[in-house]
This record gives structure tokens, sequence and C-alpha cells, in this order.
């Protein structure tokens, strides 16, 4: 049953920090909130008795540019603002996508990328993961950088409030890809989301470097670590492709649900991953 | 020694005030920051022109726009209003029908009509922010919005009467 929470709005970042670590009772940081609502609504969440809002909170509000080598994006920056935003589509157009592929117009426009990362289940985490993007903490005075995949191993509140996401500008990918499946287009989270990015030499036919990662549903995003080791260097063709399906399905491990079990899943994603390797020439190898 | 925090709000947990202007009107509402808009929308001002059905982002009928864009009302905390701007179907009860509104009626896009006032409102918004949009763009402007009775045929009509090119 979802009650009210007293809702705190610090205007600085130490504030918010001190207020997290002060007040005597449970905290949430809320940033659009449309997960939290969703998981009060349904029983998931307790709301918590102090809400701290991060709304007036400037060090994190929508800001999207690059610093050094990487591309900032601000933790309350709205899915709506990262889609067709010009560095965006120049230097992770992946991300682009993702956010394109999440809930609808409306919600885009309250739902932020912060928010996103923090359910552990967003469709932006396989690309973040795969992008080898980092997550910047702050802790009181202290700032914390730390990268998704490590902070997917620790708990979700191990760091502090989350300021940006930083993700690397130094790559060529000669292909990505990003794919969410569900049931139906509408009114359901996916039951599979997957994000892949590499090299491929076309004069040997291998894959050069690859990062993979798959998520979506109830499960939270994961590296597949074992399937890149064993693409990595290994000439494309058919044969190795149907080894692939067996790897991935090793290598994924997701929640079941009452509507999909943890096998369906793994098959799933194997077949997409596989899809979008094929595309990259393993027929055409075979043929020649 | 640690600096004491600055708050931005009173140190009342239970209600403080809101202020946001709602179809045009600077309204200042004592509530519970954490409260849904679309409750305090249907419950305490009686605006039932906003409809409520999903409670989860999902269906669409609760669609406002705030300063211009829409938004599920049923996502959105009253406290995230303050200082913005709020429309709801309500700010088109106007002796002429709007746009949108007389596309609807001409194509005979409603049944039951309680998806209506959303997909009203997500329309105005992506005409708001968009002169000559496309019929895919218009598509995508209602697809976070259901309708359980009319099987979309009407809609999809309003959405090339609405669109700058004609196509399927």
């Amino acid at each position: 049953m979802v009650t009210e929470g007293k809702v705190w709005r610090p205007n600085n970042l130490n504030d918010a920090w001190a207020l997290s670590q002060q007040l005597m009772e449970p905290t949430q940081i809320v940033s659009g909130g449309t997960w939290l609502r969703t998981q009060w609504e349904g029983g998931a969440l307790p709301i918590a008795p102090h809400l701290i809002s991060l709304d007036s909170v400037p060090e994190v509000t929508t800001c999207i540019h690059i610093e050094k080598d990487e591309l900032v994006i601000g933790a309350m920056t709205v899915l709506a603002d990262i889609i067709g935003n010009t560095l965006i589509e120049e230097r992770a157009p992946l991300l682009a996508k993702a956010c394109q592929n999440i809930a609808s117009p409306s919600v885009r426009n309250q739902a932020t990328l912060g928010g996103n990362v923090i359910s552990r289940v967003g469709d932006t985490l396989p690309v973040l993961l795969v992008l080898e993007a980092t997550l910047t903490w702050c802790r009181g005075d202290e700032m914390v950088n730390v990268s998704v995949q490590k902070w997917m191993e620790t708990s979700v509140d191990a760091w502090g409030i989350l300021v940006c996401v930083r993700v690397p500008l130094k790559r060529e990918d000669d292909f990505s890809f990003f794919m969410k499946m569900g049931r139906r287009e509408t009114f359901i989270p996916s039951l599979v989301t997957v994000a892949g990015r590499g090299n491929y030499s076309e004069e040997t036919c291998e894959i050069t470097t690859v990062s993979l990662a798959a998520g979506g549903g109830n499960t939270s995003a994961m590296r597949l670590i074992e399937t890149e080791k064993f693409l990595t260097e290994k000439r494309c063709s058919n044969s190795i492709l149907l080894d692939v399906l067996t790897v991935i399905q090793d290598d994924f491990k997701p929640s079941g649900d009452p509507f999909a079990s943890a096998y369906y899943k793994r098959q799933v994603v194997a077949n997409l991953i596989v899809s979008e390797l094929y595309r990259l020439g393993g027929v055409y190898n075979e043929v020649k | 020694m640690t600096k004491q925090p600055q708050f931005t709000v009173t140190d009342k947990p239970e209600a403080l005030n809101v202020t946001f202007h709602l179809n045009g009107n600077e309204t200042t509402l004592y509530v519970a920051p954490s409260r849904r808009l679309v409750d305090v929308l249907r419950t305490d001002l009686a605006m039932t022109g906003t409809k409520i059905s999903c409670e989860i982002g999902r269906c669409g009928a609760c669609i406002v726009l705030v300063d211009g864009v829409p938004h599920n009302s049923c996502l959105l905390m009253i406290y995230q209003c303050e200082g913005k701007s709020v429309e709801t179907i309500e700010s088109l009860q106007h002796e002429k029908p709007n746009r949108v509104q007389q596309a609807f009626l001409e194509e005979g896009a409603l049944q039951c009509g309680y998806c209506t006032p959303g997909m009203v409102m997500a329309l105005k918004g992506m005409l708001n922010n968009k002169e000559n949009p496309t019929y895919n763009e218009m598509k995508e402007a209602l697809a976070g919005n259901l309708c359980r009775c009319t099987g979309y045929g009407g809609i999809l009509r309003v959405l090339r009467k609405l669109s700058s090119d004609d196509i399927d």
C-alpha cells in the first residue's frame, strides 16, 4: 500500500548526501521517479518515509558534454533529451537507440538515465556495459568513479549518489547492435535486451574485439564474458556460430518469470546475438 | 564538523505549498508533496477529465502536458510540478473544438471515450513541438496510449488527417 513520503529538496549535492546520511529513517533518492512509482504501486518496493529529490541539485541536472576523452551525461538527463541529441547520435548512437526503445514518449519525458541505471534492470544497462561506461558517485566531499560492470557486482547503494554517466570515446566500432524482445509492443517490460559492439577484420574474417551484454525484464544486465573470449580472434563461420549458440546459453544467467522461463530467455538471447554475428559474414565465408 | 544542510521545504512532512500554473491560472495547493498529480487533479480539484486506469504509466489515459510536453500524471508527484505549467484536457473547453478534438469527432475515433483525453493531450503535445509531423511521427506520439474499444481504425484516420504526409 502506497503511503506518502516526506519530500526533501536539497539544492546541492553535499546537502543531498548529508541528508541521506543523517536522517534516522530509511531514505530514497528520487530523480524522475517513474520506475519508483511503478514499484510502489505494485507493492514491489515500500515508499521510504523520506524522499530526497534531486531535481534542484545543479550538479546532476541535464547536461550532455564532452570532457577530455569521455562523453558525460548528467544523471538527471531525461531519456527524451538523449534521443536526438547531436553528441549522443555521433558518439554513442547505441545509447540513443536504447533510450528510443524504453517505454513511451510521455514516460521518456520524465524518466532519467540515472533512474534507469539505478533500477539495475534498465534497458540502457546492456549498452552501457558494452560501451564500458563508468559511473561517477558523490560521497560527501569525495567523488568516486566506478565502472558499470563493477557497480553491477556490488550493492545498489554502496557508492553514494549517482552524479553522471561517462562513456569513453576512443572506440571506432565496425559493428554494434541493440535489440529488445517482448511478448508485445506495449504495456509490458521486455523479455530480454541485448547489446553488442566490436571490430571485425574482413581480410581475415575474424572478430578482433567484441563486447556483449544482455538483460531485460527482471534480469540484471550482465556482460557475456565467456562468449566474448570464445569469439575473439576466431574466424567467423557458420559452424562457429552454432557453437556460440551453446556458449551464450551457458554464459547468460537470467531469472525466469511467470511468462517466460530462464531457459527460454537464454535461447532468445543466443538467437538474437548469433543472428547479428551471422550478418557479419559467416554465411559469405562458407560460400567463398 | 559536518555542515548543516539547507532545505527548500518546510519541516512538516504531511503537506506544503506547491505553486504551479494549471490551465493558465497560477495555483497554490497545500498538499502532501509525494501525492500523484492525477489524484490531486481528480480528487482535490474535481477535474475528472484526466482519466486514471493502469496507474503505472503504460496506458496513457492520464496524460497531461507539463511545460507543453506530455507526461503521465499517474507517475508525476505534485512537488515535481512546482513552478511548471500544467495543461489538462479541461484547458480545451472552448466553444470550438481544437484541431485534434475536431479530427477525433470527424473520424469517429472514440467509443467509450475513456482513453480520448489522454490521446488528445498526447497529440496536442506533439503538435506543440512539431509544426508538420509525419504520419509515423504522429503514430509514435501515441505509442503510450491504449484503446480497448475502437480497434484503432478511427484513431489511425485521425493521425492521417493531422499528419503532413499521407502514408500508411
